[in-house]
């Protein structure tokens, strides 16, 4: 059979399932599904043709209806990659031009808003700000997310929220999720139970949504949902250095005492942020914030918090450095910055995940080692008992474009390495490629290989999400850096 | 052998069907790591013996002898249950059928020439060392029963004993028999006939004071419950040397008071047996200058050194773990002197404190060495 | 009288074995075997009771560290020998009990507590430890771990994370979940798998995720890390009584959805309730001396007559419209203030459902005796009764609807009282307590199965999920299909990924023709 009749084949298919309306082939669509979805680089201009393009975007509406595509697919052995419910980002080998594109956008229900249960179930086509909204309407809320999370689905958050991403308040993926509802990637759905919690195996949900849309396709979720807070109590703290600033925040983390936001910035992220935040002159600056529905619980942990802060060693800046934190939190980070937007310079954000007893020596060694390169500051936030994230922001500049990315590179590398001599983890990985990664391997070697076998066992054809968990050529996991913001 | 435990049916039963609440606490179970081994193992087994569901054979026997008679199981069961008793009238009927354990049978043999666990010639060494004037005098008002272990391991500490009751001015006799064991290795080694012959004739010796002081608690308490309740005895009171020494504490002067770290540890038959905990420590803290400190447990949750039940004669690998185990405690602890009030638990911690260097005492050789 | 009879390993094979693990450290002597053929689970205790026993394993093992744990899977996978990871076998389904004969790889050789990192609050401890004892050591060094099983005297922490269990203060301290940071598990092809111990990373929660429940299908699980908590500086008690249960579970609801975390919410359903007032089922312990024979004559007497009169329909009935008040437990541990404020704000919730303050005392009391409830099991077994416990779990709007649909399709067979803890701002487990007879053995086991086919049925229709905290096991493995919704696959998958072989626990956790069950070999029991 030839191309043509394939991919005419293909789009009956999904006609026949779906009708007209809801199939989209046209180039100039191909074109732009198909760069959302490639990474820059692997799709190139070749004799005029774009390559890696997908044969068609389909919209189903129901979990099966995303089942029935599955299934034919597998049948027909297409490739298909999902759309709003996966990081939508892939490296590596890319399908034929033969594939399918599912768009869960189509799936926009906020099916029920449930006051008793405080759950609500919905649709993974929602756009997070749409949901936050309508629940904030009812006096919910789904909790404190990052800049990046309002411009993606819920479907997408879910598949790739990295556990720190939520504040120290709301808890992690295993705090959010009652039940999920999807098909495997052999086609078969699913709808896992609706309990707070079981001891029925191995937790399902927990298991599909660390495994960024690879093994199923999440078409839906009952979610916790939280009641708003009334009070938000926000301040600022100075601190004299890393050091007693994470002693401080370790403190309030682990005595109970634990706010909504804690995050606390270097020297030299103090110094960068300091007009913005009116944060100390020199030292450390400690953002912390208590809210909660409770709030006089609140308010109570809030007086304790800071009368320990102070104890610590922390001068009380009072309110404003905290609410101006409320107010420019997404424009902080360097790319932000335009003071740093020219073509020659580049920015980028290293997330690493460290327990208490490394933290400094970890922050320390890496700032070190990225000053050779550029210039470099960082923050720490969504800690936890044991431990705590840190962003380091680097910068690194030179004239020549291909001296730069090796400049890049370098940070990385060496940032890599100090995190698996000390043993913290780095929880995003670069899109760009790198030297063969022995480190990564070594990181989740055995791990990794499992959840490799799993996959195939689940998907032997590698139809749903192709090229997702392999390692590119050069030894990298395929996991892009987390959505940017788009400006 | 219905008959012997039918006394425990209660116990058997209950045993079997629970959840093994008190198996963390089992010295026995926490060095084999079986659940065989637990207390609930035990009677689980015993029970299916009892009701012919399994033969009772050498297997059967030899789990039943894996028990120190610490009865700290007893401690946190809230049945209030004591598997002790099953498993001592357990291992009289392993005798009977001839499966115990052969060295158990060996022992007894030995038992009946001698007299004593240790074939030792107690008669004649007890009254060179202690002395004619205190062994061989009129029967008189107070004797003081030394039992074979102290007798055998630390013949020293009775000398000791001997001089602070001089001192004391005290009048007494001190027992000087080759019988002078009182008879519990027998009793926990289910050796019951052979235990009955002894008693006769121990009972004829001791009987008619008006007390009774040993420094060893098992014998005590042995002959609290095994002669004097039964009537086989007369005598007026049995007291633990601790419960003596303490009443006279005033016409005591010390030269010097101790100074190092002490750990006290309890004896399971002083304590829980006997119910016997702060004497032995209001002399430890008028003895030392900082006080004392306690093991993690102690009390009625202390635990054992191993060297009960005859564990230390029918397993003695699993004995010396389960004083080891106490050994390292009392290292975490910084100690520097283990304290103790019963001979068999010097014993057995003494050797296995030994490879560490690690200094075990009984409370009377403390006080005897620093009496002026 | 029967000897065991059990097939004994290829002596090549003991031979590797003894090579392995020495000969101190394996036995396939019939007492030990015997031991290990049942954990706590009813029908076997029923079945032992009535001097009838299961087929053991083949041999028992205790590696001592995790090399020679790789050593013994491998071994057991090249010659297709079930292999079955214990801790302290207090499971209640039938989890470690071997179906088809194998090796049990006891894990409390390996007891320790690697590593104590008190910055960071975590801990390393290996699989073997007993829980009572891994807290008294937590404690010694100001940490609590916050798991109390009420079998903490009993069960080991391979146990906890195999079977994903939950503590009586699971309501402040979560539950095992939320404890692990890291594990380190064996897999079937003997590998070492160790997870990161770093703060929650997503593909770590993943790895994690699939051997927390995994109840020795997938892997053993030789060491774990876990995140602990300050040993609280100050408790405080508190009692109510609801005119009915309705009231009740509101109130709980609320004080969980106002942000309050008692360290324990027990609500008692009427009949539980009324029990514990009437002093039946919370009487002190008396201590009792040995040889009361005559009153066993009496029990004798009780366990012949009792099954004939059994008829469970009207003592349900009776109690069930009789009693109507509901009693409450709180108890708040902590920072002092805090502890304070959630007492103070959680009075407040109750009485506005309708609570009336009964004070500190029967709090108090239930914290005294929190673990006695598991000994009245064995006062009931020797009347020739017997107990069990079925335990559910659902969201708020749905608990009622559960409870009772449970509870009138267990009426018929046993008495049934049921109480509600684990609570979550989103819904809520039940506990029921069960307890009937029968005639002989036979009897009782139909009655038992019947009990659990018509209490699980009604759970899977109401929407309940099959256990809260006891897992799976053989027991309920019938009914996973129903539970996963369709997610089945997913766990074949897992299975047949990991353990194709089908070594590893077999005929635990699923039922059916699957790698679970291993192939040729019979069905979990029916």
């Amino acid at each position: 059979m030839t191309e043509e009749n394939k991919i005419a084949q293909v789009i009956e298919l999904l006609v026949n399932l779906l009708g007209r309306e809801r199939v989209v082939s046209d180039h100039a669509s191909m074109v732009i599904y198909s760069r959302e979805i490639f990474m820059p680089g692997s799709i190139g201009l070749s004799q005029g043709k774009i390559q890696n393009l997908a044969s068609a975007v389909c919209y189903p509406e129901t979990v099966d209806e995303v089942s029935k595509i599955i299934s034919r697919a597998r049948a027909n052995r297409i490739p298909v990659i999902v759309f709003g419910a996966g990081s939508g980002v892939l490296v590596g080998t890319a399908p034929s031009h033969n594939g399918i594109i599912i768009d869960l956008k189509r799936m926009k229900k906020i099916r029920a808003i449930n006051r008793t249960n405080h759950t609500v179930e919905v649709e993974s086509g929602v756009m997070c700000e749409d949901l936050e909204r309508a629940l904030n309407q009812e006096g919910f809320t789904l909790g404190h997310f990052p800049g990046s999370f309002y411009h993606s689905t819920v479907g997408a958050w879910l598949s790739t929220s990295s556990a720190g991403q939520l504040s120290a308040k709301y808890g992690r993926i295993k705090d959010m999720v009652i039940s999920l509802e999807g098909t495997l990637a052999d086609g078969s759905i699913f709808r896992t139970r609706r309990t707070p919690r079981s001891a029925t195996g191995p937790d399902i949900d927990q298991i599909l949504l660390g495994s960024d849309a690879t093994l199923a396709i999440i078409t839906s979720a009952v979610l916790n949902i939280f009641p708003l807070p009334e009070k938000k109590i926000y301040r600022g703290f100075g601190f004299a250095d890393v050091k007693s600033g994470l002693d401080a925040m370790r403190e309030l983390m682990q005595k109970e005492l634990t706010p909504a936001v804690l995050t606390l910035f270097d020297p030299a992220g103090t110094k960068f942020n300091q007009e913005k935040l009116s944060g100390p002159s020199s030292g450390c600056l400690l953002v912390v914030g208590y809210e909660a529905a409770n709030s006089e619980l609140s308010e109570l942990r809030a007086r304790l918090g800071f009368e320990r802060l102070k104890q610590m060693g922390g001068t009380d800046l009072g309110e404003e450095p905290g609410l101006k934190w409320l107010e420019h939190r997404y424009s902080l980070p360097f790319n932000q910055s335009k003071a740093v937007s020219q073509s020659d310079t580049l920015v980028d954000t290293i997330e690493v995940s460290v327990i208490w007893k490394d933290a400094f020596a970890l922050y320390e060694k890496v700032v070190n080692e990225i000053s050779k390169f550029g210039m470099a500051m960082a923050h720490f936030s969504h800690a936890c008992r044991e431990g705590v994230y840190i962003y380091f922001s680097f910068a690194v500049s030179d004239s020549d474009p291909e001296k730069l990315k090796e400049k890049q590179q370098k940070v990385w590398e060496s940032t890599m390495e100090s995190c698996l001599t000390i043993g913290a983890s780095v929880s995003n990985y670069p899109g760009i490629s790198l030297r063969r990664a022995q480190w990564l391997k070594q990181e989740l070697g055995v791990g990794h290989e499992l959840l490799q076998k799993l996959k195939k066992e689940i998907d032997p054809d590698n139809i749903l999400n192709p090229g997702k968990l392999e390692l590119s050529q050069e030894g990298a996991p395929a996991r892009p850096s987390k959505m940017e913001k788009k400006e | 052998m219905n008959d012997l435990l039918k006394k425990y049916e209660r116990e058997i039963e209950y045993c079997s069907y629970c959840p093994k609440l008190c198996r963390f606490s089992c010295p026995v179970a926490k060095v084999t790591c079986s659940e065989a081994s637990t207390p609930t193992g035990k009677m689980t087994i015993l029970k299916l013996a009892k009701d012919g569901v399994i033969e009772f054979n050498a297997e059967v026997a030899e789990l039943l002898y894996q028990c120190s008679g610490c009865i700290l199981s007893r401690t946190y069961c809230e049945h209030n249950i004591e598997v002790i008793g099953a498993f001592e009238a357990g291992r009289a009927i392993a005798v009977e059928k001839g499966v115990a354990p052969k060295r158990v049978l060996e022992f007894g043999t030995a038992f009946q020439k001698s007299g004593n666990p240790y074939g030792e010639s107690f008669g004649k060494n007890l009254t060179e060392l202690a002395g004619k004037s205190v062994c061989e005098k009129e029967k008189g008002r107070a004797l003081i029963f030394s039992g074979c272990t102290m007798a055998h391991y630390f013949p020293q500490t009775l000398k000791d004993l001997v001089r602070v009751l001089e001192h004391l001015n005290f009048s007494f006799n001190l027992l000087a028999e080759d019988d002078i064991c009182c008879g519990y290795p027998l009793f926990a080694l289910g050796l019951w006939k052979i235990l009955e012959e002894h008693k006769q004739r121990l009972a004829q010796k001791i009987t008619g004071y008006d007390q009774i002081i040993s420094v060893c608690p098992t014998c005590v308490w042995f002959l609290k419950t095994h002669y004097l309740k039964s009537g086989l005895i007369q005598v007026g009171e049995i007291r633990h040397t601790t419960e003596f020494i303490l009443e006279r504490l005033g016409q005591l002067k010390l030269r010097d008071k101790i100074s190092e770290r002490i750990v006290y540890h309890d004896p399971c038959h002083l304590g829980r047996y006997l119910g016997i905990y702060d004497q032995p420590r209001e002399i430890l803290k008028w003895m030392s200058v900082n006080g004392f400190k306690e093991f993690y447990e102690s009390r009625e949750r202390s635990e054992c050194c191993g060297g009960g039940g005859g564990l230390a004669l029918s397993h003695p690998r699993i004995a010396r773990e389960i004083s080891r185990h106490k050994i390292l405690q009392f290292q975490q602890l910084g100690g520097q002197i283990l304290a103790t009030a019963c001979p068999m638990c010097e014993r057995m911690l003494g050797r296995s404190g030994k490879e560490a260097g690690i200094k075990v005492r009984d409370l009377i050789s403390l006080l005897a060495e620093r009496i002026e | 009288m029967k000897s065991i009879a059990h097939s004994s390993l290829p002596k090549a094979v003991v031979q590797e074995i003894i090579g392995i693990v020495g000969e101190d450290n394996f036995s396939v002597m019939p007492v030990q075997l015997t031991s290990y053929s049942r954990d706590i689970w009813t029908r076997k205790t029923l079945e032992m009771q009535a001097g009838k026993l299961s087929e053991p394993a083949q041999m028992v093992v205790w590696p001592e560290n995790v090399e020679q744990v790789q050593a013994l899977v491998r071994l057991g996978s090249e010659n297709e020998i079930p292999l079955i990871p214990l801790g302290a076998a207090s499971g209640v389904c039938g989890g470690t009990v071997p179906l088809t004969g194998g090796i049990i790889i006891d894990l409390k050789k390996m007891d320790k507590i690697r590593k104590l990192d008190q910055e960071s609050f975590l801990v390393e401890a290996e699989a073997g430890i007993i829980g009572e004892v891994f807290e008294r050591e937590l404690n010694h060094q100001g940490f609590t771990l916050g798991h109390f099983p009420s079998s903490i005297y009993c069960s080991s922490l391979g146990g906890w994370v195999a079977t994903r269990s939950a503590g009586q203060l699971s309501s402040k301290y979560g539950k095992i979940e939320d404890m692990v940071v890291s594990l380190e598990v064996v897999l079937p092809d003997g590998q070492i798998l160790r997870t990161r111990t770093v703060p929650a990373v997503s593909t770590n929660l993943s790895l994690n995720h699939i051997f927390i429940g995994s109840e020795g299908t997938l892997g053993i699980i030789t060491a774990a890390t876990l995140r602990l908590w300050e040993y609280p500086r100050a408790r405080a008690f508190q009692g109510f009584v609801f005119p009915d249960l309705h009231n009740g579970l509101e109130a709980i609801r609320n004080m969980m959805q106002a942000e309050l975390r008692p360290a324990v919410i027990r609500l008692y359903d009427p009949v539980d309730t009324y029990f514990s007032s009437q002093g039946i089922i919370e009487e002190k312990p008396k201590p009792k001396k040995a040889g009361l024979s005559a009153k066993r004559g009496l029990i004798h007497l009780a366990r012949k007559v009792l099954p004939w009169l059994y008829t469970p329909s009207l003592p349900n009935r009776f109690l069930q419209s009789r009693a109507k008040k509901s009693k409450l437990i709180l108890v708040f541990e902590g920072e002092p203030e805090i502890v304070e404020m959630e007492h103070k704000q959680a009075k407040e919730i109750c009485l506005q459902a309708g609570g009336i303050d009964t004070g500190e005392w029967p709090a108090k009391n239930w914290w005294k005796h929190r673990y006695k409830v598991s000994y009245t099991m064995s006062k009931v077994f020797d009347l020739g009764f017997f107990v069990d416990t079925i335990e559910v779990a659902t969201l708020w709007d749905n608990l009622e609807n559960l409870y009772y649909t449970m509870q009138k399709a267990i009426t018929k067979n046993a008495l049934v009282m049921a109480h509600f803890s684990h609570a979550y701002p989103q819904g809520c487990s039940i506990y029921f307590s069960i307890a009937a007879t029968g005639r002989t053995l036979e009897d009782r086991l139909k009655r038992y199965d019947e009990i659990w086919a018509d209490a699980l049925n009604a759970c899977m229709q109401a929407g309940g999920t099959l256990s809260h905290h006891h897992g799976i096991g053989i027991l309920k493995a019938k009914w996973m299909e129903v539970e996963a919704g369709g997610a089945n696959p997913l766990l074949f998958a897992l299975k047949r990924t990991i353990d194709p072989k089908g070594i590893m626990n077999p005929g635990k956790l699923c039922a059916g023709r699957s790698v679970f069950a291993r192939n040729g070999l019979k069905s979990p029991a029916q």
